[in-house]
C-alpha cells in the first residue's frame, strides 16, 4: 500500500479521484446521512419531497403505493437515469483533483468544510392498471469534512438495489361507472426487497491517516439483504370539474429496511399531506402540496414539512418547494417518449435545519414507452 | 344520500388520519441541542473562528450533556487557539525530515508552532491536553490514583491507556504545541536549550516556577506517554520522524529529573540548578509523579509541591539539552 508524506493512504485519492472523475463524467454518486428516502425521484425532488398525495406513474410506486390505483394503462419507464452533485463538488472540481494527485495539508485542508458527493440512480419501471413494479440500483460516494484543527471526516459510500412491488385499488363504490368525476379512495400495499452495501460513516482519526482497501472494506461491510412492507390511502375530493382537494397517507418500509451492521438501516417512514389540485385551463394545472413525512422519527418538527408547487403548461412543467424547510425548484419537458427533468434541493448537513445547508442538482432522463 | 353521508364518513376518517400522525409528530420532536452546538462549533473551527467555536461548546462541556465527541470538539477548539493544524502539523513533520539530525526537538517545534507572549498557543495547549485527559474509553475501570475530576461531569485519567485512540493522537498534535510554542517563546527561532539567547526560566520551585513551567512539563510526559502508540499508527515520513523522536527521549531520563527535582539535587548536567526543593522522593517509585501529566495538579512555588518539584526537574532537564542532542 502506497502512502505519502502525510501518512495518509494513496487510497483516499483513488476512491475519491474515482468518484470525482465519474461526476464529471456525468455518471455517478452521493448523498449525506439524514433522512434520505430509499428512492430520490426527480419530480419529487423538485417539489420539496411532497408528494405523497398526488404522487403518479413510477414516483407514485415508491412514494405511495395507493396511488397504483390511478393508473390509467402501461407505461415502461425503459431506463429513468438520475445524477445529483453538490456544489462544492463543481466549485472545487480543480481543487478536489490536485488534493488527490498529491495529498499535502494544503491540498487536504481545502477540502476541509466541503460536501463532496455524487449519486447517481437507475430505475427502470413497468406501470400498469392498479400495479407497478421498479427495480433501482442507486449508487452514493460522498465525503463532508469540517474543522481544520480536528477534521471530522465522514465517508459516504452506498449501493443500493431494490425491487419494488406496489398495487392499488379504488374503494369507494360512488367512484365506479360514473361519467362525472367523483370522489375515491383509494388504498394500496407494496413491498420492497433491497440489497445494500455500505451506508454514510464518521471517520476517527485513526481510520483517517490509516484508510487502506482493507479497513475501507471493514467500515463498508458486503451486501447484506432486507425487506419491508408499504401500505398507502388516498383520497381524491373533486370539488368542482376544475378543483381537486387531495390527501395521501403512506408508511413506507414498515419496520425499517434493517440490513445489519454496518450497512446503513434504511428507516420506515410514515407520511401523510394534503394537496389542492387547479386546472386553469384544459392544458395549464396547477398543484400545491403540503406534506408531513417521518412522522415516525423523532427529528426535528422543521425537517418533517415538506412544501411543493407545481404549474404544468403543455410540454413544460415548473417546480418549487421547501425539502425539511429548505427551497427547491426545478423544471421539467416532457415529448411524450422522453422526459428530462433538472432539480436542485438543499441537504441538511447538520443537527438543527438552517445551520448548513448545501445545495446539490439533479437531472433526471426517462425514456418511456406508453399506451 | 348514501353518497353524499358516506363522503362525509371518509372525509371525517380522514381529517383524523391527518392529524393523528401531526399530533404525535409535534409530541416526539428533538432539540438535538448537544450536537447542533457539536456542529456549530465545528464549523467555526472550519473557518478558524476560534473564539466563538470555544463559546459555543464550552456551556455544552461544562454541563451533564458533555460526551467524548464534546470533549474532543473542546479540545479542538482549545487547540485551534493553540495554531493546531492537523493536516499541517502532519506535513511539517514529514516533510522537514532532516530537521532532527542537526537540530534539537524543541527547534524543530518552535518552527512548527511560532509563539510570542501575546498569544496563546502555550496556554490553549494546556487547556486542551487537560481537555483531552477526560475523553476516557467507554467503560473503562479507573484506578484512583490516576482519577482526576472525579465529580465533575467530565471526569478523566492520566492513564494514557485509559483513554480513547483519537485523544491520545491529538494528544500528540496538543503537547507538541505547547513545547513548540514555549520554545519559541523563550529561545531563537532554532531554538536549542543550551545555545538559547534565554532558557526556560522556571527551574526551580521557590520563586521562578509559573503554570507555563508545569504546563511544559506535563507536555513533554504526555508527549513521551503517547508517542509509541501513535508514532506507529502515523504513517509515511511523518511516522518516521516521530519514531526518530522516540528514539531520542526515554522516560528513564525524565524519571531521573523528576527525583532531582523532588530532592533538589544538582546534576551534573549543563545548565542545571537546583530546584529548591527537599523532598526525599516524588513518592511514585522512583518515576515522575503520576499527577505531573495534569497540569492543574502542580502549585507553582508552593514549596515541595511534589508536581512542581518535579516539573523544576523536567525543566532543568530541558534546558540542559541532555534529553535529545
Amino acid at each position: 500500500m502506497s502512502r505519502n508524506s502525510l501518512g495518509i493512504s494513496a487510497f483516499w485519492g483513488a476512491l475519491l479521484s474515482s468518484g470525482l472523475a465519474l461526476t464529471l463524467s456525468g455518471s455517478a454518486f452521493a448523498d449525506s446521512a439524514g433522512l434520505n428516502p430509499l428512492y430520490r425521484g426527480a419530480m419529487t425532488t423538485a417539489m420539496g419531497g411532497a408528494t405523497v398525495a398526488t404522487a403518479t406513474d413510477e414516483d407514485g410506486l415508491f412514494v405511495n403505493p395507493a396511488t397504483m390505483a390511478g393508473n390509467k394503462g402501461f407505461e415502461f419507464h425503459l431506463m429513468p437515469v438520475t445524477v445529483e452533485t453538490s456544489t462544492d463538488t463543481i466549485s472545487s472540481v480543480s481543487n478536489t483533483i490536485k488534493a488527490f494527485h498529491n495529498l499535502d495539508s494544503d491540498s487536504l485542508n481545502v477540502l476541509v468544510g466541503r460536501d463532496i458527493y455524487a449519486n447517481a440512480q437507475i430505475a427502470p419501471a413497468l406501470v400498469l392498471p392498479n400495479f407497478g413494479v421498479a427495480y433501482m440500483v442507486d449508487q452514493q460516494v460522498g465525503l463532508t469534512s469540517r474543522n481544520l484543527s480536528l477534521p471530522q471526516f465522514a465517508l459516504g459510500y452506498q449501493t443500493t438495489e431494490a425491487l419494488q412491488f406496489s398495487y392499488g385499488v379504488s374503494v369507494l363504490p360512488a367512484s365506479k361507472g360514473k361519467k362525472d368525476p367523483v370522489d375515491d379512495l383509494r388504498i394500496g400495499v407494496g413491498y420492497t426487497f433491497a440489497w445494500r452495501r455500505g451506508g454514510y460513516y464518521p471517520l476517527s482519526l485513526n481510520q483517517l491517516v490509516n484508510m487502506s482497501q482493507t479497513e475501507f472494506n471493514s467500515i463498508v461491510g458486503g451486501f447484506q439483504t432486507a425487506s419491508a412492507p408499504d401500505i398507502g390511502a388516498q383520497f381524491i375530493h373533486n370539488v368542482n370539474p376544475r378543483l381537486k382537494i387531495q390527501w395521501g397517507l403512506a408508511y413506507n418500509q414498515i419496520g425499517d429496511l434493517n440490513f445489519g451492521a454496518p450497512t446503513e438501516t434504511q428507516d420506515a417512514n410514515l407520511s401523510t399531506g394534503v394537496a389542492a389540485i387547479y386546472k386553469f385551463t384544459p392544458y395549464t394545472t396547477g398543484t400545491f402540496e403540503y406534506d408531513l413525512q417521518n412522522l415516525n422519527e423523532n427529528v426535528q418538527f422543521e425537517q418533517k414539512n415538506h412544501i411543493g408547487v407545481s404549474l404544468a403548461l403543455p410540454l413544460l412543467t415548473f417546480y418549487a418547494g421547501l425539502n425539511e424547510m429548505l427551497p427547491t425548484f426545478g423544471a421539467a419537458v416532457d415529448l411524450w417518449l422522453l422526459k428530462l427533468t433538472v432539480a436542485s434541493y438543499a441537504q441538511e448537513q447538520d443537527a438543527l435545519v438552517g445551520e448548513d445547508g448545501q445545495r446539490r442538482y439533479l437531472v433526471s432522463l426517462d425514456i418511456k414507452i406508453g399506451i | 344520500m348514501f353518497e353524499i353521508s358516506g363522503r362525509k364518513k371518509f372525509s371525517s376518517v380522514a381529517l383524523l388520519s391527518i392529524f393523528f400522525p401531526i399530533i404525535f409528530s409535534l409530541s416526539c420532536g428533538s432539540s438535538a441541542t448537544t450536537q447542533s452546538a457539536i456542529d456549530v462549533t465545528n464549523n467555526y473551527l472550519t473557518t478558524g473562528d476560534c473564539g466563538d467555536a470555544l463559546t459555543t461548546i464550552l456551556p455544552v462541556y461544562n454541563s451533564s450533556a458533555s460526551n467524548n465527541q464534546v470533549r474532543l470538539i473542546t479540545a479542538s477548539a482549545y487547540g485551534c487557539d493553540a495554531e493546531v493544524n492537523f493536516f499541517q502539523v502532519l506535513t511539517n513533520l514529514g516533510l522537514d525530515g532532516n530537521t532532527l539530525t542537526s537540530a534539537s526537538l524543541l527547534g524543530y517545534l518552535s518552527q512548527i508552532f511560532p509563539s510570542t507572549t501575546a498569544d496563546k498557543v502555550v496556554e490553549s495547549g494546556g487547556y486542551g491536553m487537560e481537555v483531552l485527559l477526560t475523553t476516557l474509553t467507554t467503560g473503562e475501570v479507573i484506578a484512583p490514583g490516576n482519577l482526576i475530576n472525579a465529580t465533575s461531569n467530565n471526569p478523566g485519567s492520566l492513564l494514557f491507556s485509559d483513554r480513547i485512540d483519537d485523544s491520545n493522537l491529538y494528544m500528540l498534535m496538543m503537547s507538541m504545541a505547547v513545547m513548540g510554542g514555549a520554545a519559541s517563546r523563550y529561545g531563537t527561532a532554532t531554538f536549542h536549550p543550551i545555545h538559547a539567547t534565554m532558557a526556560f526560566p522556571w527551574v526551580n520551585n521557590t520563586t521562578a516556577m509559573a503554570t507555563e513551567g508545569c504546563t511544559v512539563a506535563a507536555a513533554l510526559e504526555n508527549f513521551l506517554d503517547v508517542l509509541e502508540d501513535e508514532a506507529a499508527i502515523v504513517s509515511g515520513s511523518a511516522s518516521t520522524q516521530l519514531q526518530a523522536i522516540e528514539l531520542l527521549l526515554n522516560s528513564a531520563t525524565l524519571d531521573a529529573a523528576c527525583e532531582a527535582g523532588c530532592k533538589g539535587t544538582v546534576l551534573p548536567l549543563p545548565n542545571w540548578q537546583g530546584s529548591g526543593c527537599t523532598l526525599t522522593t516524588c513518592g511514585n517509585s522512583g518515576h515522575c509523579p503520576t499527577a505531573i501529566r495534569d497540569w492543574n495538579q502542580c502549585h507553582p512555588n508552593v514549596a515541595n509541591d511534589p508536581v512542581a518539584c518535579a516539573s523544576a526537574g523536567i525543566i532543568n532537564l530541558i534546558n540542559t539539552g541532555a534529553l535529545w542532542q
